[in-house]
């Protein structure tokens, strides 16, 4: 079935060959591990607190935590997999294939592209959706657990775009696998790294590390929600809950735009 | 038999640098309705030529049309009309052989892709195990044929076969001539072959290139070429070889002397005179002469000649 510039067949022939044994079970397995052993947190939370304030509060927090744990599989996940989609296609000939038949690369960039981001997010949303049902019926605070999880679902999605965007550039300029792969992996587990530095290390330019891709995600949750930090309030206050999902916006199309061109205009060729 | 009336690619002062290697330093050949034998040692820049042909490089000098389009700017055009085999085959292995081609075919537009995989599955020669099989359990030969039966889907107008017998034992090898063979004679398709296994070539192509860093030494019709070799490249055996190597490089009639082995090849302007010069020189040189013969009406024999 054809799709302008979108083929189905190939996107399930591409999906099978980027998700089989022991791949998906492995993507699986990891979010769901990381995902489920946070809801304990969720469930302590809401037997042991009394002040309903302090429990919206922690609620808010914990389930913001639910996310961010999720989302580091998951960034990694999507930087390897676009990698391995895109490099070792070109390592193995495949995409030489693909390219030398009668279809647009706009369709194969797509396709290939569409290919990890898809079942990722289905998946996070699928392990997030589950939380949400089983922490449903053990929070006091049931709809407010409704609420955050139901706003997780695209900020793990802009985030997922944002690192296979990334990747799939890497990936493109490389075209090698093992190579594109740890520069990825470098680059998400850098990303994360920089939201963790303190003023102390530095300077006034921490203050600007809430709107960083991994820390972006979860203030927007955090401020959607009413969230205030413990300590001093910093930059996070002065961008409204909205602003902050545009700069999700922004970052999911960050490097995937440039990327696109860079590979259907062929500046990729290497000359 | 190739149609030298009708042209489907031509190439003109091609030239492309990888950094600052030279892939291809003026090279200038024509495609012709037919079988197209692309010949030439490794790195000689065969493979970059058909890249190039298909819009997946770019040229930095020079012409490049393949059926009247701009082998960069018109690619897709291009690529509607031919079939490629890669030297690097690779497929969607997780797939059985049958299903990989419905793919391609879905790929490339064909009407009733099934139709077409069968038929093509059954011009390779793999019928049975393209049904049932999963690619990965293929062997190399199975394989390869598999990769001609993608190169096949749809009928294209040319079939360019890149080095398609390089990875295969002798009996696999000679299985997929026989197939290209019969694909000539049965069905009437075009190829371009580029190979380095010569003896291979000379059983299926009419027209080649010869091609040696990255341009091409010589080009035309096999049978005419060959015959040139008949009468201007010689192998003599002699004792001492070096004294009469000397005398014969400073001969008029001569091209080129290179020793090759026992023997010592002899390329020639005008094979008369040659024969009549040599045993002067052979007597000259104080040299015992042990054999004279001409070399070996093949394309190896070609080729060393065109490069010397």
């Amino acid at each position: 079935m054809k799709i302008k510039n979108f083929d189905l067949t190939l996107l399930k022939a591409d999906m099978r060959k980027v998700w089989s044994r022991p791949t998906f079970e492995l993507a699986v397995g990891l979010v769901f591990f990381i995902s489920i052993t946070t809801v304990q947190t969720l469930f302590e939370i809401t037997t042991v607190s009394g002040f309903q304030s302090d429990f919206n509060y922690l609620v808010t927090e914990s389930l913001v935590r639910i996310t961010s744990t999720q989302m580091l599989p998951l960034v990694i996940l999507s930087g390897i997999l676009v990698s391995l989609s895109f490099a070792r296609d070109y390592e193995q000939g495949l995409m030489q294939t693909l390219l030398s038949l009668p279809v647009s690369r706009t369709s194969i960039f797509t396709v290939k592209f569409v290919a990890v981001v898809l079942p990722l997010t289905l998946l996070s949303w699928g392990i997030t959706l589950f939380i949400m049902v089983m922490n449903y019926f053990t929070a006091a605070s049931g709809l407010l657990v409704l609420q955050v999880s139901f706003w997780a679902l695209p900020v793990t999605f802009f985030a997922v775009m944002f690192y296979a965007g990334l990747a799939s550039l890497i990936a493109l300029a490389l075209k090698k696998t093992i190579t594109s792969t740890l520069a990825t992996v470098l680059a998400g587990f850098f990303v994360s790294f920089i939201t963790t530095l303190t003023p102390e290390v530095l300077g006034p330019i921490a203050d600007y590390l809430v709107f960083t891709p991994y820390a972006a995600p979860l203030w927007a949750l955090k401020r959607l929600f009413g969230t205030r930090p413990l300590s001093e309030p910093g930059l996070e206050m002065n961008l409204p809950p909205w602003g902050f999902f545009i700069l999700l916006i922004f970052y999911a199309f960050v490097f995937l735009v440039p990327t696109y061109f860079y590979f259907t205009k062929r500046f990729e060729v290497k000359e | 038999m190739t149609d030298f009336t009708e042209v489907l690619g031509e190439f003109e002062n091609l030239v492309k640098r990888f950094n600052t290697t030279h892939a291809l330093s003026g090279l200038s050949f024509k495609i012709y309705k037919g079988i197209n034998g692309l010949i030439g040692p490794n790195g000689a820049g065969k493979t970059t030529t058909i890249k190039l042909s298909l819009g997946l490089i770019k040229a930095n000098a020079g012409k490049a049309e393949v059926f009247g389009f701009d082998c960069w700017k018109e690619s897709l055009a291009i690529r509607r009309k031919i079939g490629v085999l890669y030297e690097k085959v690779a497929y969607y292995d997780h797939l059985t052989g049958l299903e990989h081609l419905k793919l391609i075919a879905n790929l490339k537009g064909i009407p009733d892709p099934t139709a077409e995989s069968k038929k093509v599955l059954k011009l390779v020669e793999l019928e049975e195990e393209a049904h049932t099989r999963k690619i990965k359990g293929y062997s190399a030969g199975m394989r390869q044929r598999l990769g001609l039966a993608h190169a096949l889907l749809g009928r294209p107008e040319l079939v360019i076969l890149d080095e398609p017998t390089s990875n295969l034992d002798p009996l696999g090898r000679a299985r997929v001539i026989e197939i290209i063979n019969t694909l000539k004679k049965d069905e009437g398709f075009s190829f371009l072959i580029s190979s380095h296994i010569l003896p291979e070539l000379e059983r299926v192509c009419e027209h080649v290139v010869l091609m040696h860093r990255g341009k091409a030494i010589r080009e035309g019709p096999l049978e005419q070429l060959l015959s040139e070799v008949e009468s201007q490249a010689f192998m003599i055996k002699v004792e001492p070889a070096a004294p009469l190597m000397k005398l014969l490089k400073a001969e008029e009639c001569v091209k080129d002397v290179k020793l090759e082995g026992d023997y010592v090849l002899v390329v020639v302007t005008d094979s008369k005179v040659f024969k009549k010069r040599l045993p002067v020189l052979v007597s000259k040189a104080e040299a015992s002469l042990e054999e004279v013969k001409v070399a070996g009406r093949d394309l190896e024999s070609l080729f060393r000649m065109a490069v010397s």
